[in-house]
């Protein structure tokens, strides 16, 4: 399925933010943040997840646990399927670095609608 | 006599357009030097965009940078920031995709997580030849630096606020 980051192709915008991103919520994974929409009037890069390289998955929120129904979280994970706090803080530490993470990389690569109009 | 399986025309050899079609089927390396050469004409360009920017916004921060990804060659960008990171940064960019007919470009100045577009210049599609993109480059990126109030607007928008 195709699911849409917000904003522009930069590096910055495809890395989490460290202590936002990197920390989870009420039925909501921590992870960079994803939409199955485009807000209208919005610019949003569209991702297929099935194009998405290990360790990186699109993680659906559980809305029976308090999550937003159409929201996901996308974030390096274990061979369990669990997330990777500690892949994920490295890959958020990298933001602003004016290096492209690896990880950065994976989900470039996993753009099929690039600046996709809402 | 020819039977239904042979070919009743003699080839000919033809070879205006055959640098469209090999230039980025080219080595990888010549095809990472081209594209190195079109990311260094939309900067040159868009240092302009920046030197307009800092005269409305003297501590405007500027950053650099060049992605490429699965659906697109290059996008080549600056993005406007202010220094207390309060306001969604402006992202002023050229994006180069692959096309049926060639290669989609695509400038446009837009806020960098919230998507809000700021402003735009029209899509236009150019065959695959070195020149050809390179102009294309040149001319984007030249018309983005009309839009410095634009940025300078975005950026003292309070109602852009990320955080």
């Amino acid at each position: 399925m195709i699911v849409y980051i917000w904003g522009s192709l930069t590096s910055d915008n495809f890395t989490p933010r460290p202590n936002k991103d990197t920390v989870g919520g009420p039925g909501q994974q921590p992870g960079l943040s994803a939409s199955d929409a485009i807000p209208p009037g919005r610019k949003a890069q569209g991702i297929d997840t099935e194009k998405l390289k290990r360790p990186l998955l699109a993680i659906p929120d559980d809305i029976t646990q308090g999550g937003t129904a159409g929201h996901f979280s996308i974030a390096p994970v274990n061979e369990m399927g669990d997330v990777d706090r500690e892949q994920l803080d490295a890959w958020a530490a990298s933001r602003g670095s004016g290096k492209t993470h690896e990880f950065t990389q994976l989900l470039l690569d996993a753009v099929v609608q690039p600046n996709a109009k809402g | 006599m020819a039977s239904a399986t042979t070919t009743a025309f003699q080839p000919v050899g033809r070879m205006e357009h055959l640098e469209r079609l090999a230039i980025l089927a080219e080595s990888p390396a010549a095809a990472a030097a081209l594209w190195d050469d079109v990311h260094e004409s939309v900067q040159s360009d868009l240092a302009l965009l920046e030197a307009e920017v800092r005269r409305t916004i003297p501590g405007v921060r500027v950053d650099i940078g060049r992605t490429h990804g699965g659906r697109f060659y290059l996008f080549s960008y600056r993005t406007f920031s202010l220094p207390d990171g309060h306001v969604d940064p402006v992202v002023a960019g050229v994006t180069f995709a692959p096309a049926p007919d060639g290669v989609t470009v695509e400038a446009d100045v837009n806020g960098e997580q919230t998507g809000d577009w700021i402003a735009a210049v029209p899509c236009k599609t150019v065959v695959t030849s070195r020149d050809a993109l390179l102009h294309a480059a040149h001319d984007s990126a030249r018309r983005l630096c009309g839009f410095a109030d634009a940025v300078a607007a975005a950026l003292r928008d309070p109602s852009r606020n990320v955080n």
